[in-house]
């Protein structure tokens, strides 16, 4: 029986911005879900049994914050009530902060929704891809809501897609995440994903320059105690390499149902959720069903769903037989294989290369670094910090 | 064997730390930019992964994991070290899966409930 660990909701597909490396198809469109579609969804996702003690819920893919608060307050209220107890629904909100205002922050602190705010660092990097449609900066706009979120006090992280430029300036984001106050940063790098090809990608010194970005930024990290609490980067790496060595472990993006995708519409998709409005005729657009009109106890049965299945695990076991990072990675995204190789049955990406080598590689490095003192002559012991 | 010892000895100090202290810990024995020079390898990152991970259990009692079906091990491991992990959050070693999607947002670091 499948597990679903994690949803995500499509309140509308509309953006009010107009990012050069959006991948998204439909942002320019102001459908919005009915609250039917949203019956449905979570009525069926309660009655499958799919999910265990918890859910995360993402309301993603266009600005979530372009719709009224009401629509969300109706949506959890409609939620708590089909939800099992027991069930821990937790719900978080990606956006680009442009809208977030003092009532925003007032129903995010009573509904404890998790906030992730994308901004790529100072303004310079920032404005040079995230954009209105008229072409014009969000920076301003985007860091007046975080600051509103911190006089608020409502927990928040940002999401940072590193640039080219932004990659070799780790101590000016560094000084810029610990002048806002902003404590907890993810950075995602620009990808090939659907119609879009990433500039970044083409450079042949990204790896290199992604890796020495991510260690400066986790020296300068360590070296300020209490400015970023959080790079997620570096503590999810580390969490899957340090780990008792028959701890169970696996990969979300690749295992049916684990991550649902449910778009405006009520159409249903599974693995990467960018999957979701992309165009392929080998797999019917990655599309299972809608919940409007099927069962979602029946989507496992769907044939694309097993063509799919079957490209993905294929990779995955190609992964599995030749890649030294398989047990980091647990076979990687299939999207990215997709876009990057043609094919999920693939293994090695330049996004895998990235955001899974480098950064085991560096903290493998790390973990070497801090060998115990008076171990040998290698640099491991010379440069280690002396534990033990 | 010499490379089991050190990871061993150096696993010993960091996993009660907690994730959060682990990432401080090592962070901080990263050199600057202007003088990094990767540590050099003989071993395979597979190899060293390897090693790495039967230290850690080592460390952390083996006995106790295996008699656990994976709930009641997430349960027992994640109430242990989350007591000695740094604010609250533990290892998280006993989910099946990997909430890793690039905009998701992991459970085990729910900023409302957990901490």
């Amino acid at each position: 029986m499948p597990t679903i660990e994690l949803l995500v909701v499509q309140p509308t597909p509309f953006c009010n911005i107009d990012c050069t490396y959006c991948y998204l198809p439909n942002r320019s469109s102001k459908a919005v879900v009915a609250k039917q579609t949203l019956v449905n969804l979570f009525s069926q996702v309660f009655a499958s049994g799919w999910v265990r003690d918890c859910l995360s819920v993402v309301w993603h893919a266009g600005e979530p914050l372009v719709l009224p608060r009401e629509f969300y307050h109706g949506a959890f209220r409609t939620i708590d009530r089909l939800k099992p107890s027991g069930l821990t629904v937790t719900h978080a909100f990606q956006t680009n902060g442009t809208l977030i205002d003092d009532a925003w922050c007032a129903f995010f602190a009573e509904e404890q929704v998790n906030v992730g705010v994308s901004i790529d660092g100072p303004q310079q990097f920032h404005d040079q891809n995230r954009r209105t449609r008229a072409g014009r900066g969000t920076f301003d706009r985007t860091i007046a809501g975080i600051r509103l979120l911190r006089r608020s006090e409502v927990p928040f992280h940002v999401i940072s897609v590193l640039s080219s430029r932004s990659m070799a300036a780790p101590r000016e984001m560094f000084d810029f995440y610990v002048e806002e106050g902003i404590e907890e940063v993810c950075f995602n790098v620009e990808e090939s994903e659907g119609d879009h090809v990433s500039r970044s990608f083409a450079d042949p010194g990204i790896e290199a320059a992604y890796r020495q970005f991510l260690s400066e930024f986790w020296r300068l990290s360590a070296s300020h105690p209490g400015r970023i609490s959080f790079i997620r980067e570096i503590e999810h790496t580390i969490r899957q390499i340090i780990r008792p060595s028959d701890a169970p472990f696996g990969n979300q993006l690749v295992e049916p149902f684990s991550v649902v995708s449910m778009d405006w519409a009520g159409n249903i998709s599974t693995f990467s959720p960018e999957l979701l409005g992309l165009k392929n005729a080998d797999y019917d657009d990655y599309l299972l069903g809608n919940i409007n009109r099927d069962a979602l106890t029946d989507l496992p049965d769907r044939s694309n769903l097993a063509r799919m299945l079957k490209d993905i695990r294929a990779g995955v076991l190609m992964c599995e037989e030749t890649c030294q990072y398989f047990s980091v990675c647990g076979g990687g995204e299939p999207v990215n294989k997709l876009a990057e190789n043609g094919t999920f049955a693939s293994t090695e990406t330049r996004y895998c290369r990235l955001t899974k080598m480098r950064t085991t590689d560096l903290v493998l490095d790390a973990i070497e670094r801090a060998q115990p003192s008076g171990e040998g002559n290698d640099e491991a012991a010379c440069d280690g910090i002396g534990i033990g | 064997m010499r490379m089991q010892q050190r990871y061993l000895k150096v696993m010993s100090s960091i996993v009660p730390m907690g994730a959060v202290g682990a990432c401080l810990l090592l962070g901080s024995a990263l050199p600057t930019v202007a003088a990094e020079r990767p540590v050099a390898r003989n071993s395979l990152v597979s190899e060293r992964l390897t090693a790495i991970r039967e230290a850690v259990f080592v460390v952390v009692a083996p006995g106790e994991i295996s008699k656990q079906d994976n709930r009641t091990f997430h349960l027992t491991w994640g109430n242990r070290w989350n007591n000695w992990g740094w604010r609250g959050r533990g290892w998280g070693w006993g989910r099946p899966r990997w909430n890793n999607w690039r905009n998701g947002w992991p459970n085990w670091n729910n900023v409302w409930r957990n901490w």
